[in-house]
């Protein structure tokens, strides 16, 4: 499946889904589309990692705007991290590690139970 | 095979990793879990308060229950039955403070160790071994004989239990995320573990084992000469010459009054850290014929430890029995300082010697039983199990005699002798405070108000109070042992039955005045009275500033307006520089001095004693004064166990008295100093400091700078912290905002036969959430002496057009 495709679908979940469950379910999305989608470990751990990585990105963008900094400015000094930009570029890395992270497993699994068979032989 | 590795592989790392996220490591949050955008840390801002309010559900309500805020964040509630009152009180107090409510607990019951592992283990060590918990339960048992005011605190417990159970953890409060722990059910216990708390803030001042080490080391003539109980120039509370025709008292006294032989051994402990000695606080009344339109007043000025959150949540209640507002303390139904249709009363903290302290004497190892007169009794031991995280509990063995618990042994704070100290302390008896404040919550008059301080046991406190009949007076409430000339001063012998506390003194007997000639009523911490009150009382740090300035300012007004007693609450006015400063100035020896220390001088010799923020001479005064007594004191520092040093009055008088006196000499030096030696060479290195300040931070010596007023978050975080804060005065200054302590509510109440107006303000917001754009909200006005008319109507109806959000509950 379309490699931008799965950016989306893992982004759009991670954004909208997720909030109703404990914040470790962004891993279930890419585990599944790892699982279920013939591909590499490359273009699967980039799409968990960029599609959940930009969906955190855009939610605390979007929290943080609406409430001012007002918790955030705090935060920094507490973690001693210099700015806001700072903090959330590390946050949206650990959703995104994990994301690409949870992707590639599911791509492993997929890789036991399919044979590895010569390309020339599957096409046809 | 090397597949199902790779995946295995990769599970494991995934789960790892994700369980690293949600766990806390070395104080570090949860970052998963912290920085999440789902539930993490981002959630707790809060811009919108409508979205906060929008939140709470009222769950369990008999009647109907209507919750307005007003601008201030301040909730009234109007509620058709005192049940759906309180049980309102606890759901909104909480939802604005619930964390606050809890650590406060947690603190005071010795259960910090649960959160920040071993580094707080002899805190909590310490907490344990007073006997707070051992007494909350008794008073806990003692509340159910008093059904009504035990069903109202159960309202109030389900309230913030409710609250509590509508959480998940992305509204739980910062802190408990930033710690990673979980809010607890709330429990009645917690209710009545929050006035030990105020016991422990308030009336556990005491010297008696640092007294007993000093009187051992210097002497019975220095000791007294140092550290008097009573002088003739003080101001008592009570004004002096009050003639006392109580009844029966020569036989109360002769009865329980039987000894008077002080216990001479030296002491080696490490003794507990004690409250902060100026927790203290001011307040006064002025009745009608005083005041300029003829209403009666009420002022109450709490000094406590400045923190963030703020002791006081400001709330407005409402039913078919109460109409009542003020400062209530997060975790305690009902009003603590405040007013009503009626009155309005305010406390501050009445010192006297509430701790004793008992030498136990075991029978043999087992400490099974101790010696009583010729008897052996029973000792009970409690096992303290304090949870420590991520590691095991620690056991701590309590032993309990019928004096209380033995706080000091071979296993605490010992120092290798083997001695048994246990406390006898007012707050281990049951005592039923809340009834007190909510007869004093529902008072029409001045004969409610004495009927309600009857029930008062303790911390004993100086309730001043107005009526809009136009009464004023005073009480010192509280349970005060009756005690022999300086029992309890120094340790006491527990074997000997002449020692032990007997009796207390009858609530007809305690001090009391009421409408006066003079027109008003006032205390700050100073002396309850004098000589002929024919019980003996005893503390060692009575005021002597404060109250002095008060009564003057007080007394110099004749008919008072409500801005003149906002000006007596901010009066910056230092009578100890105005005592001191002049002895020090005559005996400065100009022609020795340098060109900055001339520079210094001239400044000071200019002052008008008034410690305001933007003038150098307060800085200047406080640093030469401090080094002055620590030069002067000098003595003290050879001493190897916890002592104290006499206090800035005492050494002022000294000072007057003595011409030459042994301890002017400066121990270092090989001269022998005089007064006026001392007074140059303090001087000349208090500029020297001052210099080295100034190059370090920054080009003034502004009084507001230097002394830096901060307020601090319970966890001392210091983004959710405030410093540097614009305000003026400092210790013994009525305005007596000091670094971190001061004035933590300034409240007046105006009152008369059409209505009752009030104004108030303190160092903090409403909401507790570092987050929520009120929580530093008050602050800056609190320092500039700026006041906000609180919003007071029995109808919910009045106040339309003062709120920002209203809403009907039912079920």
């Amino acid at each position: 499946m379309n490699f931008l495709l799965r950016i989306l679908i893992n982004g759009i979940t991670a954004y909208y889904l997720v909030r109703f469950f404990p914040w470790w379910f962004i891993v279930i999305v890419p585990f599944f589309l790892g699982f279920s989608i013939k591909e590499n470990y490359f273009t699967h751990f980039l799409s968990g990692f960029i599609g959940i990585g930009i969906a955190w990105i855009f939610l605390i963008i979007n929290t943080d705007i609406s409430n001012q900094s007002i918790i955030s400015e705090k935060i920094i000094e507490i973690l001693k991290i210099k700015n806001i930009n700072l903090l959330i570029i590390y946050a949206s890395l650990i959703g995104g590690f994990i994301g690409g992270l949870a992707s590639i497993t599911g791509y492993s699994l997929q890789r036991i139970f399919i044979k590895d068979i010569p390309r020339s032989t599957y096409k046809d | 095979m090397f597949k199902k590795i790779v995946f295995i592989f990769l599970l494991l790392s995934n789960i790892f990793l994700i369980y690293l996220l949600n766990n806390s490591i070395n104080n570090i949050p949860p970052l998963g879990k912290f920085l999440n955008p789902y539930s993490g840390f981002w959630i707790n801002g809060e811009i919108d308060q409508i979205k906060v309010f929008n939140k709470i559900k009222l769950k369990n309500l008999d009647g109907e229950v209507i919750v307005q805020y007003d601008s201030l964040l301040i909730p009234h509630i109007y509620a058709k039955t005192d049940k759906d009152l309180f049980y309102t009180q606890g759901y909104l107090t909480a939802l604005h403070r619930l964390w606050q409510m809890e650590f406060q607990i947690k603190g005071v019951s010795g259960e910090l160790s649960e959160i920040f592992g071993k580094r707080t283990l002899d805190r909590d060590r310490s907490q344990r071994r007073k006997g707070i918990v051992y007494a909350a339960k008794k008073t806990l048992k003692e509340s159910k004989k008093d059904p009504k005011t035990y069903k109202l605190l159960n309202a109030y417990v389900d309230g913030v239990n409710d609250y509590i159970e509508s959480l998940s953890y992305k509204d739980y409060p910062i802190e408990y995320k930033i710690l990673d722990y979980k809010p607890k059910k709330w429990t009645l216990l917690e209710c009545f573990l929050l006035m030990e708390q105020m016991s422990d803030m308030l009336s556990r001042g005491e010297m008696d084992i640092e007294d007993t080490y000093l009187i051992n080391t210097i002497g019975e003539d220095n000791y007294n000469m140092l550290f008097p109980e009573y002088d003739e120039s003080i101001e008592p509370i009570i004004p002096k010459k009050t003639k006392f025709n109580f009844e029966n008292v020569e036989n109360i006294i002769s009865n329980n009054i039987i000894s008077n032989n002080i216990i001479s051994n030296n002491i080696n402990i490490d003794v507990i850290k004690k409250p902060n000695k100026y927790n203290g606080s001011n307040n006064f009344a002025i009745s009608p014929n005083k005041t300029k339109d003829g209403s009666s007043y009420l002022a109450s000025q709490p000094d406590l430890s400045l923190n963030l959150p703020s002791i006081w949540y400001i709330i407005h209640l409402n039913s078919p029995n109460f109409n009542t507002m003020g400062a209530s303390l997060p975790g305690a139904p009902g009003i603590i300082i405040g007013f009503n249709d009626n009155i309005a009363w305010g406390e501050t903290n009445a010192k006297r010697d509430l701790v004793d302290w008992y030498k136990i004497e075991y029978k043999d190892s087992n400490r099974n039983e101790y010696k009583y007169s010729d008897k052996w009794l029973k000792t009970e031991k409690i096992i303290e199990k304090i949870i420590i995280k991520d590691e095991n509990p620690f056991y701590d063995t309590v032993i309990y005699t019928h004096y209380g618990p033995v706080v000091y042994d071979k296993n605490f704070n010992n120092n290798g002798d083997n001695i048994n100290l246990a406390m006898r302390w007012i707050a281990h008896d049951e005592s039923i405070e809340y009834k007190t404040f909510l007869k004093l919550n529902m008072a029409k008059n001045i004969n409610d108000i004495h009927e309600a301080l009857k029930y008062f046991d303790g911390p004993a406190q100086n309730f001043a109070y107005a009526t809009n009949q136009g009464d004023i007076g005073l009480t010192i409430a509280g349970k005060f042992p009756i005690k022999w000339e300086k029992q309890g001063k120094f340790i006491l012998d527990g074997s000997n039955p002449e020692h032990e506390w007997r009796g207390r003194i009858p609530y007809e007997h305690i001090l009391n005045y009421q409408n006066p000639k003079n027109g008003f009523v006032s205390s700050a911490n100073q002396h309850p009275v004098d000589k002929n009150y024919p019980y003996y009382y005893y503390d060692y740090s009575y005021e002597n500033y404060r109250n002095r300035r008060l009564n003057d300012r007080l007394k110099s007004i004749d008919l008072i307006t409500i801005e003149d007693v906002m000006k007596i609450q901010n009066d910056n006015f230092s009578y100890k520089a105005f005592e001191i400063l002049p002895v020090l100035l005559s005996n400065i020896d100009t022609l020795s001095l340098d060109t900055i220390q001339k520079k210094y001088l001239t400044k000071l010799k200019k002052w008008d004693y008034f410690s305001n923020t933007n003038i150098e001479s307060p800085s200047i005064f406080v640093t030469w004064w401090n080094i002055f007594r620590k030069e002067l004191w000098d003595e003290f520092d050879t001493l190897k166990y916890n002592y104290r040093k006499p206090s800035s009055y005492n050494t002022y008088m000294l000072m007057k008295k003595n011409k030459e006196f042994k301890y002017y000499d400066i121990l270092k030096t090989k001269k022998k100093e005089n007064l006026s030696d001392l007074i140059n060479y303090s001087y000349k290195l208090s500029v020297d400091s001052l210099e080295n300040w100034k190059n370090i931070k920054g080009d003034n010596l502004n009084w507001k700078d230097y002394k830096n007023t901060t307020i601090r978050h319970l966890l001392n975080i210091k983004s959710f912290s405030k410093s540097n804060i614009a305000v003026g005065g400092y210790r013994n200054i009525i305005n007596a905002a000091s670094e971190s302590h001061g004035p933590s509510l300034r409240m007046i109440v105006k009152l008369n036969k059409t209505k009752t107006e009030a104004w108030g303000i303190y160092p903090g917001g409403q909401s507790g959430n570092p987050g929520n754009k009120n929580y530093f909200s008050l602050i800056d006005d609190w320092g500039h002496g700026v006041y906000r008319k609180l919003l007071f109507n029995s109808n919910y109806l009045d106040n339309s057009k003062n709120i920002i959000y209203e809403k009907k509950y039912k079920n």
